[in-house]
Parts: C-alpha cells; structure tokens; sequence
C-alpha cells in the first residue's frame, strides 16, 4: 500500500436512497451492491427461466458472475498537484505520485493517462515535453533514457506492480497531449483480480537557461477503467 | 510590569496560531491529500428488446479526504488489446439511439455534483431502447471525473484529475438469442508453436485465444484437458471472460476459485500428451473443440545425469 492512503471502508447498504424510489412490484432494477456478510456474485434479473426473455423483454446481469468479491472497482492517487518548487536552470526537479488499485469486483483493470497540455505560464510560455537524451530519445508512445542535466522537458516515469516493462531502468515518457489528440497511454494494467496494487508515477522537469521566468502549471487526468 | 508580561503573551499566542494557519492552509500541505474514487458495479451486461427500457443502480464512492466536484459521461468503447481493455471513445454516434440519463430527482447524466470525503453517491441510470435502434451490441463505459482545483498560484504545479468507469455491454435483440459464432483463433503450448517438446516436471502453460465471429459477446464455458501416455489426465476450466464482436480474447482459467493463467499442477507428465480445448458459447457443451499433442521427456533429468555420469569419469580417469 502507498504510504499516505487511507484505506476505505467500503459498507454494504441497503438499497435506498433520498433521490428515488424503488418499485419492487414492477422490478425492472439491479441494485448497486449485492450484500452479503462474505461475498458477493453479479446480479442477474430480468429472466429468472429460460423463456421468459420473450415476456419480460430484458434480461440483466451486473458484476462478474465469476468473482467472489465486494470490494468496488477503486482507484486512489496519494496527492491533487505535484509541486516542482522553484525551477533552476540545468537542475532537473522531480516529485511523486503514487497510484492506488483495487480491481476486487472487475475481472481485470487499466489505468491510463494524459495531459490537458504542456506545462504553460500564465504568459503562454509552455515547457516542451521532453524527447530525452540524444542517445535513446522518447515520445508520448515510447520510452527513453533521460539522465542528462543538458535535457531539458517535462516527462514521466513509472515503477511499481502492473506498470509497463517500457519503464524499467528508470526511462522516461511524454505525457499523452490532449490539444494534440493523442491517444492516453497505459500506466498500469493486470488482468488479474487484485487488491492494493500500487506503483509510483515520478514526473521531472528540467529547464534550459532560455526558459522564460514565470509559474508553470497543467493538468494530469488519470482514467481507470475495469476490464469487460 | 504585568501589562508587559500579558502583552508578550498575547503576541506569542498569535505567532503560534498563525503559524498553525500557515501551515494547515498553505498549498503545499494541501496538496498532499489523497484522491480516491471507487464504483459499483464494475461490469453490467444487458440483452434486451427495441422499445424496452431497464435501470441500474450505480454506487460511487469518494474514498479520498477531500471533498470532490464529479461530472459524469457516457462514452462509447471499443477493445483496446486481447486481455479485456478499453479504448474509450469520445465520439459516442456509435451509441445512437440508446437513451442514457439517471433517473435522481436532483441530477442528470452530465451534471456537476457534490461528493463530500467518505461519503456514496447513488445514481439510477435509465437505458432506453427504442423501437428503430438496430439490433446489435453496443460498448459503452459510464465514466464519473473530479473536477479540477482552482489554481494554486505562485507554484510550478502539474495538479492531477481522476476518472472512473464501468462498463456497460448492451446487447438490442427481439429473440434474446443473437448470432453467435465463434472461431478458435490460438490454441496450442504458451511458449512453443510447434512440434513441442516439454521438460516432464514442468506443469505444461496453454495459451487459447477466441474470435468473435458473430453479431453479439459471449462467455467460453468449457475446459482444457489433457491425457497422457501413463492414463494420466488432468482438466483446466475455462474463464467465463466477455468475447466481444468482432474481436479476439486471450482466455484464462479459473483455478482453485481464483483467475490464473492456463497451467496444469501436473507434477510429472511423461511421453506423448494430447490437449484439447472444448467450449460452448454462454453455456457448457463441446460446441467447439480443438487438440493438439506434444510430448513430454524428463529432459533437465536426463541433462543432469549425463553431466553426473561425465564428472564421475572424469574423477575415476583422473584417480587412475
């Protein structure tokens, strides 16, 4: 577990709500939680016998039919902003993310990710995402070595479980532009049922001497998603 | 004098109580809180008729310590890869004419909601099929988003966004039974294509991959078996896993009530082994099926007693 999560308590409620009603003689409604004191299976309604589908016109099914678990599908970050602190020429600035997944209830999982945009000023002034060293450059889709000082950018790193074997060795990604259309890229994914499945997201800035003064900010959208 | 004295106090009590203020309220401590998100159910599979329509209770939980901003969608999907992936799609005519929206009396799909730390949001999501829509499926992810902060000011910051999905498999018939065809597309040894040979105290891995070659998902149920020279015979039942149309899925076994890759317990196998793959779609029957054989030899065994055999010679030419 990430130091920094709080683990949640997941509770079982009943199924009831200030917002709506439930009409049980007229049930055409699965409900969110299945309670049990142990476990849970997927909910089917809509044809209780082979048949019946001609009648009730639907049939539903939520969950996975095969997974005996109640803990809901989950993603947790450890913090809301990174914080380069004041930037110095030639000096890379680095700080942590740590990324939190519990697929208990989904078959399997994925965590993807993007930016809005580059790290920009309020003067429009943007810090490029960095193509790494010369020597094993990288993009938004490929990874590369970056140890020089005389690199500079803004990129990413990932270490951890479920993290893609592109980033061993400590190499470096451009986060995915969304002003650029392109596409969110995996930072974690299994295909197993699992709890706490942690890794570390370290992101890096380094600036040249050119880099105009100012505070630089953007936004990393994470996007969890369970497997069908 | 006391004046004085009441006067240092007074300055040292607001010292400390603005330091706390500072502290407690400056952007770098606030930054540093977790942001958590969990939804309820993961995966809902609907098959339904043109001019029908069903609800769905979701849960959504703020399991972080900040109280969040949360926005909601629908997207269309498509797979991403062959173990079950998303590619989420923004362009939602692929969802055309399917109806979404929640049934709250305070909140609609797409509205901005509160959801304070620690606290779970139920929403009644309405799915309306009417009478025109085609009869096909339909991939869809009701995907929840936290809204931004403010800006921080005065830091260089990248500030992060979460969103959470769960995905809905649609599925418009007026029979309940849809076209369903299926196409073996891998089965065979994980790391060997060919004229296999495998080492005998190896437990053998298969890897079996699926087509969907009809007009709606489906589950494999069915197993893998293997039987051996010596009568040796041991099964692997297949993971009920979604196959969706026109894609393939790299299936995986359910083992001990636990998701696993496809490998045996085997402790020994000896001599020629034949595996076969047997499935029915949505439901248990042989359906579909396909074999191959391999053979197993005690080969590291065999390595390790020559190696012995060479030293022990060389032990005795040397000592003569």
């Amino acid at each position: 577990m990430v130091q920094g999560f709080k683990r949640p308590a997941w509770a079982v409620h009943p199924m009831t709500s200030d917002n709506y009603q439930i009409d049980w003689p007229n049930l055409n409604m699965g409900a969110g939680l299945p309670s049990s004191s142990s476990y849970n299976l997927g909910v089917t309604t809509g044809q209780i016998a082979p048949g019946l589908y001609s009648s009730t016109g639907y049939k539903v099914r939520a969950g996975f039919q095969y997974i005996h678990s109640i803990i809901p599908f989950s993603f947790m970050i450890d913090k809301i902003a990174v914080d380069f602190g004041s930037l110095t020429v030639g000096t890379p600035s680095t700080d942590t993310i740590g990324l939190e997944v519990n697929s208990g209830s989904a078959g399997g999982y994925s965590v993807t990710t993007q930016e809005n945009n580059p790290l920009t000023s309020t003067a429009t002034s943007t810090i490029a995402d960095t193509t790494c060293d010369p020597g094993d450059t990288c993009d938004e889709s490929d990874a590369g070595t970056w140890t020089q000082n005389t690199t500079y950018g803004f990129g990413y790193s990932m270490s951890g479980i479920d993290v893609p074997s592109e980033f061993s060795g400590g190499k470096y990604k451009q986060f995915a532009d969304i002003s650029l259309s392109e596409a969110p890229q995996a930072v974690m994914s299994g295909s197993n049922v699992g709890v706490g499945k942690t890794s570390t997201m370290t992101l890096k800035v380094n600036v040249s001497g050119t880099q105009a003064a100012g505070t630089y900010e953007n936004i990393i959208t994470f996007i969890a998603t369970p497997t069908y | 004098m006391k004046m004085k004295k009441q006067k240092i106090f007074l300055i040292g009590i607001l010292i400390i109580f603005s330091s706390l203020l500072t502290y407690y309220f400056s952007p770098t401590n606030a930054i540093a809180q977790s942001l958590g998100l969990g939804i309820y159910p993961p995966l809902l599979e609907v098959t339904i008729m043109p001019g029908k329509s069903i609800t769905q209770v979701y849960k959504l939980t703020n399991s972080g310590e900040i109280d969040l901003m949360m926005t909601s969608a629908m997207y269309a999907f498509e797979p991403s890869d062959e173990t079950g992936g998303v590619k989420l799609i923004s362009d939602t005519q692929s969802l055309q004419p399917i109806f979404f929206d929640f049934l709250n009396a305070n909140l609609k799909l797409g509205q901005t909601f509160p959801l304070p730390a620690g606290e779970t949001q139920e929403v009644v999501l309405i799915i309306k099929v009417p009478e025109t829509a085609t009869e096909k499926d339909y991939y869809a992810t009701l995907l929840f988003q936290t809204n931004p902060m403010a800006s921080l000011g005065g830091l260089s910051t990248s500030q992060t966004q979460t969103k959470i999905g769960g995905n809905l498999l649609l599925t418009v018939s007026r029979t309940g039974e849809p076209f369903k065809k299926a196409i073996i597309e891998e089965f065979r040894l994980s790391n060997c294509s060919q004229f296999c040979f495998i080492d005998s105290f190896t437990p053998p891995q298969f890897l079996l991959k699926i087509k969907n070659a009809g007009h709606s998902y489906f589950k494999p149920f069915g197993k893998i078996t293997l039987k051996g020279w010596l009568k040796q015979e041991e099964s692997l039942d297949l993971l009920p896993q979604n196959i969706l149309s026109d894609s393939t899925r790299e299936i995986q076994c359910q083992i001990d009530d636990q998701v696993a890759p496809c490998q045996t317990k085997s402790k020994f196998l000896i001599g020629p082994i034949r595996a076969k793959v047997e499935f029915g779609l949505d439901d248990l029957s042989s359906q579909y099926h396909q074999e191959f054989r391999f053979i197993a030899l005690p080969i590291k065994l065999t390595m390790a007693l020559f190696a012995l055999t060479i030293i022990l010679w060389l032990i005795k030419m040397r000592m003569e």
